[in-house]
């Protein structure tokens, strides 16, 4: 009865995002950082446009993981939801659409385990932002082509509600906290 | 005053007696341990002799009463043959002559062939069997084919009168004499006239360092393909260069260097590690302490570096890998690692005959060893694990067509690409900026385009490929390395990456967002 009553107490452990995990497994002590709502993209960023890194295929959207590393990476590229285009590698714009669902802050070490709080520790560390998108699948195309593509921001125009439920379910975190009971147990 | 006389032996009978009778026993009992020592010597080398017998009759009855048997001197060397084979030691091997050369050679960084790296690809025809079309894609610095003249873009027609096609370039007997003299008979780029060139095989130096130039105004990419007997060197004289132009970061790549020299890959470690710093321990059969080896030099010690890894990546190059990620020197990118962690022996047993054997495991500065590699395909375990785990790390041709396209459309594209590039490099279309010449041929392709490719999404891609292929045809004769490798990073999942810890944000090649 103990451990039950004291089970339940526990503080529920924080939701794991797709992108949350995908940034953890990737680079290796990397720090997950928060994101405000209130930060607004910048388009002019400098450096390369977001890439897309990994790729799943899926029934009927495909994900897209895409990461974007800056010298000054404080701002994100994109909003969250926003339309965004993919382009070639070598910058020829396609008009395949993608839906930016989820993004995250993040910094990485430079050097194996960067260190934290010492002087000069900045330089061990690089700031970046993932990006999960989804694109509606195509049974002609294999959407795993499109690793190493970037990822370039569009006006938005009107609103699709459609896409944004889409986008919206989507992006529902994946729980790994047990489902609390209403009752303890007897 | 007269000095008092020393006694140094006992005089009187009884201690006579005494020393006599402790000096018998002393000699007793040395020769009774000098006997039982010797017969167990004589023993055991009676044990090894009677096992050899034992050996030695069991060939000489296989010989002498087996149905089918094969000569003596084949029954031997398959003999020991198994016997490695039942050590389960996957790097031990027994050496013939020519197999003990090559493993020399490729220790030494002697270059086997002619020095080509060809690309084939295989173009469908209508009613008639596939025409096989064999381009030279790259030609290795001070190879025979360089010295013959031989360059990038030429197309091969013919080898010493036998024309290319399907089927060319299976591996051929290997009891056959290798010629010493090769005819090519070759379609020249651009202009499409033939030549034929006479290349002579000979002894030639393979550079251990194959690719090097500057990514950016201050970060240098540098691949290190082996760890020959002069690797470290060569490395030192290459980083040495790019610092001279400016390098103040490094992505050293060792992708596919399957190792080497286990030496070479301590010196070449210490060249960016403080000086005195342990790279590796070597720990042999007896079960005792380590021992630690140290590079003599260190040149660049806090150096900003990303080393670049695969499941090629074996060996002394993890030596040099495992060195660096150890002493917090640089981050590990890519996949894991193939984890070789022992060193091998090659003992001379004849005139022909030599046993290639693991004799020691060697140790990471923290003191790990790393396993050796078990299972295949997603299943193998073993090897260092990267910082950036990537999902697919490896080299690819940056001509080559995207995954997924047919043949058809792949040797379409390819044709598009090459004859643009071709008209291109006739006119004397400038190289650079890079930007420049890409817009250009992006422009030009446009008529190129079948008119079966409709869906917009496909025409984008189709441009997007033909413009890559073409832009690298073009940088490939003329031999404008360093572009192309800032070309080709954009294709190289592993290379950005490596890049973005360097230099994150930098951009590279001719990218402008349009």
């Amino acid at each position: 009865m103990l451990g039950g009553w004291l089970l339940l107490q526990a503080p529920a452990p924080a939701a794991v995002t797709p992108l949350d995990a995908w940034v953890a497994l990737r680079y290796r002590g990397a720090h997950l950082l928060p994101d405000s709502a209130s930060v607004s993209p910048s388009l002019a960023s400098s450096g390369t446009p977001p890439r897309i890194e990994t790729i799943h295929v899926g029934v009927t959207m495909d994900t897209l993981w895409a990461v974007h590393f800056s010298p000054h990476g404080q701002l994100p590229t994109f909003a969250v939801p926003s339309t965004v285009r993919l382009t070639g590698p070598t910058g020829a714009v396609t008009p395949l659409a993608a839906r930016v669902i989820a993004r995250r802050p993040f910094r990485a070490p430079r050097v194996p385990g960067g260190s934290v709080g010492t002087p000069g520790s900045d330089a061990s560390w690089r700031q970046g932002w993932a990006y999960l998108a989804l694109l509606p699948h195509a049974a002609s195309r294999n959407a795993t082509r499109y690793s190493g593509w970037l990822l370039l921001g569009v006006p938005e125009r009107a609103p699709n509600r459609a896409a944004n439920r889409a986008a919206n379910r989507a992006a529902r975190p994946l729980s790994v906290a047990p489902r609390s009971r209403r009752s303890p147990p007897g | 005053m007269s000095p008092r006389p020393v006694r140094v032996l006992p005089t009187s009978p009884r201690w006579r007696r005494v020393i006599f009778a402790a000096g018998v026993v002393v000699l007793g009992g040395g020769l009774f341990t000098a006997g039982v020592v010797t017969e167990r010597t004589r023993a055991a080398a009676d044990d090894e002799w009677s096992d050899a017998r034992l050996l030695s009759s069991a060939i000489d009855s296989v010989r002498a009463n087996a149905l089918d048997s094969l000569p003596s001197d084949e029954l031997i060397r398959r003999a020991v043959t198994g016997m490695l084979r039942e050590l389960h030691d996957p790097y031990a091997a027994l050496l013939r002559p020519d197999g003990y050369e090559r493993y020399r050679g490729s220790l030494q960084g002697e270059g086997q062939g002619l020095g080509l790296t060809l690309r084939r690809q295989h173009e469908p025809r209508a009613n008639a069997p596939d025409e096989l079309v064999v381009t030279v894609a790259r030609v290795a610095s001070s190879s025979p084919a360089m010295v013959a003249g031989v360059r990038a873009g030429d197309r091969i027609l013919a080898v010493d009168g036998v024309p290319v096609r399907a089927g060319w370039g299976v591996k051929r007997d290997s009891s056959a004499a290798v010629p010493a003299l090769h005819t090519l008979m070759l379609r020249r780029a651009p202009l499409g006239d033939t030549a034929a060139v006479v290349v002579e095989r000979a002894p030639w130096h393979m550079p251990a360092v194959s690719d090097q130039g500057l990514l950016t105004g201050s970060a240098g990419y540098l691949r290190l393909a082996s760890m020959s007997s002069r690797s470290s060197i060569e490395l030192e004289e290459a980083v040495e260069a790019l610092v001279q132009r400016g390098a103040r970061s490094l992505v050293l790549d060792l992708r596919g260097n399957g190792g080497g020299l286990f030496e070479e890959g301590v010196k070449a470690a210490a060249l960016f590690l403080p000086r005195g710093a342990v790279v590796a321990s070597l720990a042999g059969r007896n079960g005792g302490a380590p021992q630690p080896h140290r590079g003599k030099r260190s040149r660049w010690p806090a150096m900003p570096l990303t080393v670049l890894v695969d499941g090629g990546t074996a060996s002394a190059a993890e030596v040099v890998a495992a060195a660096l990620h150890d002493y917090g020197r640089a981050l590990l990118v890519g996949t894991p690692t193939y984890g070789k962690g022992v060193v091998q022996r090659v003992v001379t047993l004849s005139r022909d005959l030599s046993l290639r054997l693991t004799t020691a495991r060697w140790l990471t500065p923290n003191g790990v060893a790393l396993d050796r590699r078990q299972g295949t395909g997603a299943a193998a375990r073993g090897g260092m694990i990267p910082d950036v785990l990537l999902d697919d790390a490896s080299r690819r041709d940056p001509y080559a067509a995207p995954v997924g396209w047919t043949a058809a459309s792949a040797v379409g594209v390819s044709h598009a690409a090459d004859s643009l590039a071709m008209y291109a490099l006739r006119e004397g279309w400038a190289v650079s900026p890079l930007a420049l010449l890409e817009s250009r041929l992006r422009v030009a392709l446009g008529p190129f385009m079948p008119l079966t490719v409709r869906d917009p999404v496909a025409r984008a891609e189709w441009m997007a490929v033909a413009t890559r292929m073409a832009t690298v045809r073009v940088l490939e004769v003329q031999r404008e390395r360093e572009a192309l490798l800032r070309y080709t990073v954009r294709e190289d999942a592993a290379l950005r990456a490596g890049l973005d810890v360097v230099a994150p944000g930098a951009i590279v090649g001719a990218f402008s967002s349009q």
